[in-house]
């Protein structure tokens, strides 16, 4: 599913699951391995989690300056390791710029997803 | 070599996979203490008393109480004669010169501690006899295979409570620990049992909160930190500048916090955590980093002796509060109030106001007794003009100025500690059981009133049978909504919004400005004769907060696809 975020008219929220389609590998996701380009190969600003809630991390940014810690990692969704079989959500927020150009695809690092259909409006 | 085949499925999702568990902690290791005592305890005018002062302490006092009144002279009168019986100059040497039921009183004039400020602030591996007294707060039956991507550098570790025993002041400007005794393991403490140092009483002595002052240096964790005090009664004093907390409630089974001024802390203003039968009355909290107070990881009413039991409220009803919340104001922090597992917390007759979201309670963090979050009364308060954006890049630019840290900042520049919707009144997110009954909720900018659903995962609870035991059996009733208490129409973005998630809430008999409906996203919400019936949330909606989690002052300081720092023009 695609939508718009309601204040940010260029930026797009990519809301689905991934799943191990392998028989026989585990395979571990890390979202800053993420990377969104559109047609042209041009990276949009992106981020990514293997996650479907909002959460944030157990502590503070002054307890924690540099980024969330080990356990907050795989709790927000930072990272995942799938076996096979297995599907975890997945959360891709990309900006759009005027010479952005359709379609756009996800590439995980191990491959490369195409995103479906057009952006959609927030209230479809 | 072939790699493994990733499939991406755009699909609605009701279930997460699992992740390892993370069980850390925030605090130190922590449990709930025996439930004992009826209610919080009462201001006493009786006990061994122990007199603190300063040098311009006599000139304070004739200076507050400068009327020719009878009344204020005989008030006057009988501090200067107290006055005479000060014997500390600082108030921890008082605390370690009390014993169980004392009061300390504490006379007008600016507290600093020097002595405690000089106490070396330890850390894991000094040469200290706590040098070794710390708790690693993750890791903790964590499985994860090793990280595939960056890691913090930040040492999770939390001084434990043998640490607070054997130097009481390398945290803590002012350590108050009703047990002394060391833990053999202080990673699973021993159950809470205050030995010394109950009941005890600490007030300012003079007419209001500002005229005491205890100030800390801006590196100590808490200004005042109270541990196993069963009984504690704090009263009528300012607190500032806590590293983490102003005032820190922790394993106490009754405690009272009135009439205080609590700000400029980087986290809490007043925080109590595992505690309980506690009390907060007419507590100012503002330009707190994270909240003005936090009664978080409350005691269930429903769970008084088997603290732990899951779903217990769910079959037997919330019956008691545990934490009372009255006649405060929280303002200008990032929240009002929050409360992580903030259980049975009965919170009425407050003013929330010109926060950047009023109110949150949640279930998002691992770590906190009591989860999920159930059971709050929130009552008659004024939660309002919550859109005060403390996450404008103007100011996470002055916070991440220069890399600075909390004691190099000026005293009243707020640093965010944790993200929240800018322009939000109240937040539920990952709350059951909860009535929000007749509360006068406007000017909100985005929205009045928010619930969310929380995953059991995000909280390190993978259970697959936990996965949806959040937002359920929630009541949003007889509200006031956009209209300030004098009729005056000051709208709120949306009165009510909601994920769409969760079995048994409902929403009645709340009204607009002259009887008006409210407002809603959704259009409808389920009245309380049919309340709402649904196991998994608009994910649209949902995923919609999701990219809100990557905020990062540093390096993400405005993620793409959050809007939450955006408020929109006020609402017409």
């Amino acid at each position: 599913m695609l939508t718009v975020a309601d204040r940010l008219p260029d930026d797009r929220i990519l809301a689905g699951t991934v799943r191990n389609a392998s028989v026989r590998k585990d395979i571990a996701l890390d979202s800053g391995r993420v990377v969104v380009r559109d047609a042209a190969g041009t990276r949009l600003e992106a981020y990514a989690l293997y996650s479907f809630a909002f959460a944030h991390g157990l502590y503070g940014q002054a307890e924690a300056p540099n980024g969330p810690v080990e356990s907050d990692r795989e709790r927000l969704g930072y990272r995942r390791t799938l076996k096979p079989g297995q599907s975890a959500p997945l959360v891709v927020a990309y900006r759009l710029t005027p010479s952005t150009r359709p379609p756009i695809t996800v590439d995980y690092g191990g491959g490369t997803l195409p995103v479906p259909g057009a952006p959609t409006t927030a209230r479809e | 070599m072939r790699r493994p085949l990733l499939l991406l499925v755009l699909t609605c999702v009701a279930s997460l996979a699992a992740p390892a568990a993370s069980p850390a902690h925030p605090e130190r290791p922590t449990v709930f203490p025996a439930y004992k005592v009826v209610g919080p305890p009462k201001y006493r005018t009786t006990g061994t008393a122990l007199v603190v002062c300063q040098r311009d302490s006599g000139a304070r006092l004739k200076r507050i109480y400068k009327g020719r009144g009878a009344k204020t002279r005989r008030e006057l009168r009988r501090r200067l004669k107290l006055l005479k019986k000060c014997r500390f100059r600082e108030i921890q040497p008082a605390v370690n010169a009390a014993r169980s039921g004392y009061r300390i009183l504490i006379m007008p004039g600016v507290y600093t501690e020097p002595a405690s400020r000089t106490t070396p602030f330890v850390q894991p591996g000094d040469a200290s006899k706590c040098g070794e007294d710390f708790a690693v707060t993750e890791g903790f039956d964590n499985t994860a295979p090793p990280p595939a991507g960056p890691s913090s550098a930040d040492p999770p570790v939390r001084p434990n409570r043998n640490h607070h025993i054997k130097c009481p002041n390398s945290r803590n400007l002012i350590a108050i620990i009703g047990d002394e005794r060391l833990e053999e393991d202080a990673a699973a403490p021993s159950d809470p049992v205050c030995r010394r140092l109950c009941n005890l009483q600490i007030e300012g002595y003079g007419k209001t909160a500002k005229d005491v002052l205890i100030t800390s240096d801006r590196r100590k964790t808490d200004v005042i930190r109270a541990d196993r005090t069963n009984g504690i009664y704090l009263r009528r004093f300012t607190i500032e500048n806590g590293a983490f907390n102003g005032i820190d409630i922790v394993e106490t089974d009754g405690f009272t916090v009135k009439e205080i001024e609590a700000r400029f802390n980087q986290n809490y203003g007043i925080l109590s955590f595992t505690a309980t039968n506690g009390l907060y009355d007419r507590i100012d909290g503002h330009h707190n980093g994270d909240s003005g107070v936090y009664p978080g990881s409350g005691m269930k009413g429903c769970a008084l002796e088997n603290h732990d039991l899951y779903g217990t409220c769910e079959k037997l009803g919330c019956q008691r509060w545990t934490t009372e919340i009255r006649n405060s104001r929280s303002h200008d922090n990032v929240l009002g109030y929050s409360g992580t597992a903030g259980n049975s917390t009965y919170v009425h007759d407050n003013e929330f106001d010109n926060n950047s979201a009023g109110l949150t309670t949640d279930s998002f963090a691992s770590g906190h007794p009591g989860m999920p979050q159930e059971c709050f009364k929130w009552e008659r308060n004024k939660i309002h003009s919550n859109n005060n954006n403390l996450f404008s890049a103007e100011n996470q630019q002055k916070c991440a100025a220069g890399g600075t840290t909390f004691d190099q900042r000026p005293q009243d520049l707020v640093c965010p500690q944790f993200q929240v919707p800018v322009g939000t009144g109240v937040l539920v997110a990952g709350g059951n059981r909860n009535l929000l009954r007749e509360n006068w909720i406007y000017d909100n900018w985005r929205w009045g009133v928010a619930q969310l659903g929380v995953p059991a995962a995000v909280r390190g609870d993978d259970d697959p049978a936990h996965q949806t035991d959040t937002s359920n059996g929630n009541r949003y009733v007889d509200n006031r909504m956009g209209v300030r208490p004098d009729g005056t129409r000051d709208p709120n973005g949306v009165d009510f919004w909601w994920d769409e998630q969760g079995v048994g809430n409902c929403w009645q008999g709340n009204m607009g400005a002259g009887g008006a409906a409210t407002t809603s996203d959704p259009i409808l919400v389920p009245g309380c004769a049919k309340p709402s019936n649904s196991a998994a949330s608009n994910p649209l909606k949902l995923g919609r907060q999701v990219p809100c989690t990557a905020w990062d002052p540093k390096r993400n300081p405005r993620p793409v696809g959050c809007d939450w720092f955006d408020v929109g023009p006020e609402p017409q």
